[in-house]
Order: C-alpha cells, then structure tokens, then sequence
C-alpha cells in the first residue's frame, strides 16, 4: 500500500533536496595508537556544486583531514563518505591539488605531460579526447603557450598553475585543494585566486564541486559560497558560515565590501584572534 | 705581454702532459733501458698492432664483455635498489646480505668466479656484472628511498598501479641518483674488464697486456696501457654527454 506513494528522492526536481555528494562523519585521528586525537568527532556534508573552506589555526591537522577526505589516509574512527560509498582508497572522482608544488609536480616532464600524467594509464580514453583535455586544462589556467618547459623554468605561481591544470585534466567531481597557494608571493596569489574562480565557472555545468583547505581566512571568504572553522586540536567543526558575496567577485570591491567584513570579524571571533587582541590590552 | 700571459694560461692545463711525454721520450733514450722504451717506439708498437691487426681479435671481446657486463649489471643493480627503495620488507630481506657482499673487493670473487663457471666468457661477464652491480644499487636504493611521498600521494590519487608509480615516477625520481651509480661504474667495469682477462685468457686487452710482458715485449705492454687509459676517456666523456642530455631537466631544481 504504502509503495502507491511515491519517494521522496523521485519526486527531485530543481531546488528539491539531494543527499549531500560528500558525508565526513565522526571523523576520528590518531597517528600513534596512544598518541594525541588528531581530529575529534570532525562531521559535515558537502553538497554537489559547492565551493566549501575549511579554515582553521596552523597545525589543527586541516591537511589531515584533507588527507582522510581522499583516501590517501585512512581515519582512526568514523568514515568519509562519497554519494553513500565509503572511501577507502582514492576514488576516481576526485582530484588534489598539493600545497607544495615543487614537491607534487614532476620536474622531469614537461607542463604538457605533467597535466597530462592523470591521463597517462587510463585506457578508457581515447588519445584524442586525453590530448584535448590537456589542451583544455592548460588554456583554463592561462598556461597556453609553455606547454614544452619543464616546471624548473617556470615561476612559482605559473608551477601552482601547471598543478591545478593537472587536476584539472583528470575532470574530478570534487576538487580538493590542500593550501595551493600558500607558497606564493600576494600578488601572484590574487591572480591565482580568480584563476580558480574562473575554473568553477567554466566547469559550473558539470556541477564540480570545491573543497579548500586554507589558513587565510580572507582567501576563504573570497573564494568560497560556505566556510567551516576549524577548532585547534584535536580539531571539529567550530562553526560554519554561509558566504553571500555577490559575482563575479573582484579582488577590490568584493574585499571592501560589509558582509566580507562582518564574515572577516566573525571568524577572527571564532578562532579567537580578537579575544587574543583585546586581551592583550587591560580590561577598562 | 698580457697576451702572451694569456696564452701560457691556455697552455696550462695541458703542460705538465707534454711534459711527461717529452720526459718519457728522452728519458727512454737516454737510458737505453729496455723496461722504459722511449715513447715514440711505444706509439710504433700502438699503431701496428692496434691499427688494426688487434682490434677484432682483441679490442672487439674487450668491449663485449665490457658492454654486456656494464648493462647487466647495471640493470640488475636499478632493479634490486627500487625493490629494495620502495619496499621496507624487501629491504630488510636481502639488505643485509647485500651490504655484507657490497663490502668485498670485487676483484676477490675471481678465484670463486673461475671454479663456478670455467675460464670463459660468462666468468669475466659476471665478473664485471658483480663490479658494476653495488655502485649502482646503492645509488639506486638512495634515489628511490628518497622520492618524496607528495609525488607518491599524486600518483595514488590518480589510481596508478604500484607498477605503474615504480615506473612513472619512483624511478625518474631516482634517476640523477642512479645516473652518477651508472658513471661511477664505468670505470670499475673496465677494471674489472681486464684485471679477469689477466686470468687464464685467450684474447682480450687485459690478456694481451700481460702477454706482451711476459715475453718481454715492453712496448707492447705501454701501448696496452696507452689504449686502455684512451678507452676509458673516451666511455667517460661519453657518458657524460649522454648524462648531460638527459639529465637537463634536473640542471635547474
């Protein structure tokens, strides 16, 4: 009688809720058996389509937990889970972008064949479509024309790029970014930002999804539509907030703009840098 | 004057060796001693007989076995160190004995070399292979021990095989390390080259050198020398070219 109605999940039209893509539950860490908790009890979801931050105090295991996300480390307790499926192993749908370039890329190959390199033992493609996904990936990061140097010639920025092409490439479902660009200089770093705001539009119709790890609470609201502070180890989600910021965003108005502001001071709240900075004046 | 200076500066580096040859040449006169014959009556001797009445009969097995021991030797020591780099187990399996035989002057394994496998050709192979090996597994182990696990983690993220990121990325990673190995080896590979035809040979430089002096032939036996030192210039700058080429990308990290 009961199967006359129909489901809830059948009934998903535009705008009706969908299961999130990405479950992180009751994520628990230990590196050693009786060391320190790592992350304690870390839950949140991701849905499909959104730019999500995880900001957080440096050393409170955000890269830990990046690492926990894409099945490169496998968590103490609790479980990551993606549309439903736990991960125990890298999954297929998802892409890293590391925080240390001259460590990730690979200096032997050209940018060409290091964004190229996700591609290179998939049999399921024709080289063909790997060469025009390549192509694609480094027009997207403004790489045209250095296909043929090798990553020792390249400036800093222009390395993160050839990384995030490279992630790219592999067309992921989520996007993980760990820190990409905490090694660069601020100029090059602004540039970089809009470079991955311009990725999120081009591939807004596949409905990529973003999850950056970050330090700088300022490239967190920038950048992202959601942002989860961290607390300091062993570390779960202290608070999250909505990011309403107009687009196309721009490294001037949209920083100078109220919410940004208002979004800026709350965290600092949360993290307690402000009470830090109040504290060291005497109490009137 | 200042040119003049510059010239002499110019000829420095190649003063001193015009100056042992001209020594060799007027010393061997002078002295009349058959165990120093002068320069010139060596090169006489380099030219007839290595020019090129040798060359087949003795230069040619040389390289051979030269050649065929260097690259298997080398390709058994790269195999050996990745296994030995990327697999903890691995290492703690067969690192021990390794290091054990890596201590052993190589040169000591010819008696043993001779009653396993004879005086032939497969002797002085292995005897050279067994040279080559430790250089270049050492470096090897070191390279592959050291590639960072950022490059690792990227390829696992992108579903490589085990297989797949040994050879994609633990071995090129290796590589500037596994490439001085390979050039130190050069060198071993050529003594160990003549030092086995110095035993119970039938050809080869090495045997040819100590025939010459056993039947007194001193200019023989220089000349032996003079071709050997000019071998293993010449497989050196080789090799440094070749390493030169494919190491380029390594010249700026």
């Amino acid at each position: 009688m009961a199967t006359d109605f129909p489901r809830l999940t059948d009934l998903a039209e535009p705008g009706a809720v969908v299961p999130p893509i990405l479950n992180v539950t009751e994520l628990r860490k230990r590196y050693q058996a009786d060391g320190p908790l790592v992350c304690d009890r870390l839950s949140f979801s991701v849905n499909q389509g959104d730019f999500v931050a995880i900001i957080g105090p440096s050393g409170c295991g955000k890269s830990t937990l990046l690492r926990m996300i894409c099945g490169l480390l496998p968590p103490t307790s609790g479980e990551v889970s993606l549309r439903g499926q736990r991960i125990d192993a890298p999954p297929p749908e998802m892409a890293l972008v590391f925080q240390d370039y001259t460590r990730s890329l690979f200096p032997w190959l050209t940018v060409e064949r290091n964004v190229k390199f996700p591609l290179a033992e998939r049999g399921d493609i024709t080289k063909a479509e790997k060469a025009e996904r390549v192509a694609e990936a480094i027009k997207t990061v403004g790489l045209a024309g250095f296909e043929d140097y090798h990553p020792g010639e390249l400036s800093g920025g222009m390395q993160q790029r050839v990384a995030i092409a490279r992630a790219l490439a592999f067309r992921p479902q989520i996007l993980l970014l760990d820190e990409p660009f905490a090694s660069v200089d601020a100029l090059t770093k602004e540039g970089l930002e809009d470079t991955l705001l311009a990725v999120r539009e081009r591939f807004a119709d596949s409905g990529m999804t973003m999850l950056l790890v970050t330090h700088d609470i300022d490239e967190a609201i920038y950048l992202a539509d959601r942002i989860l502070v961290l607390s300091k180890p062993p570390c779960h989600v202290a608070e999250e907030l909505m990011v309403d910021l107009p687009h196309p965003k721009n490294q001037v108005s949209t920083r100078g703009m109220p919410e940004f502001q208002r979004i800026r001071a709350r965290i600092h709240d949360v993290m307690g840098l402000s009470a830090q900075r109040d504290g060291s004046q005497p109490a009137a | 004057m200042t040119r003049l200076r510059a010239v002499g500066r110019s000829l420095l580096p190649i003063g001193l060796p015009i100056l042992l040859l001209v020594g060799w040449e007027i010393g061997g006169r002078i002295l009349g001693n058959v165990y120093l014959p002068p320069l010139s009556s060596v090169l006489g001797t380099l030219r007839e007989d290595w020019l090129f009445e040798h060359t087949l009969s003795d230069l040619l097995p040389s390289l051979q076995r030269f050649v065929i021991g260097y690259l298997a030797g080398s390709a058994l020591g790269v195999v050996l160190g990745i296994a030995i780099g990327s697999s903890r187990r691995v290492a703690q399996y067969i690192g021990p004995t390794l290091e054990f035989l890596r201590a052993l002057p190589a040169v000591a394994i010819i008696p043993v070399a001779v009653l396993a496998l004879g005086l032939g050709d497969s002797m002085r192979i292995s005897v050279i292979m067994f040279g080559v090996l430790f250089p270049v597994l050492v470096n090897t182990t070191t390279g592959a021990r050291d590639c960072r696990q950022e490059r690792i983690d990227v390829a696992r993220m992108y579903g490589l095989s085990r297989l797949a990121i040994i050879r994609r990325v633990v071995l090129p990673s290796a590589f500037p390390l596994i490439s001085a190995g390979l050039r130190v080896a050069l060198p071993i590979a050529l003594i160990m080259m003549v030092v086995s035809e110095l035993v119970g040979g039938q050809n080869g430089v090495g045997f040819y050198l100590l025939s010459s002096q056993s039947v007194f032939n001193i200019p023989a036996m220089f000349a032996a020398l003079i071709l050997l030192g000019v071998l293993g210039n010449l497989v050196n700058a080789g090799y440094a070219r070749l390493e030169d080429r494919w190491l380029k990308w390594a010249r700026n990290l």
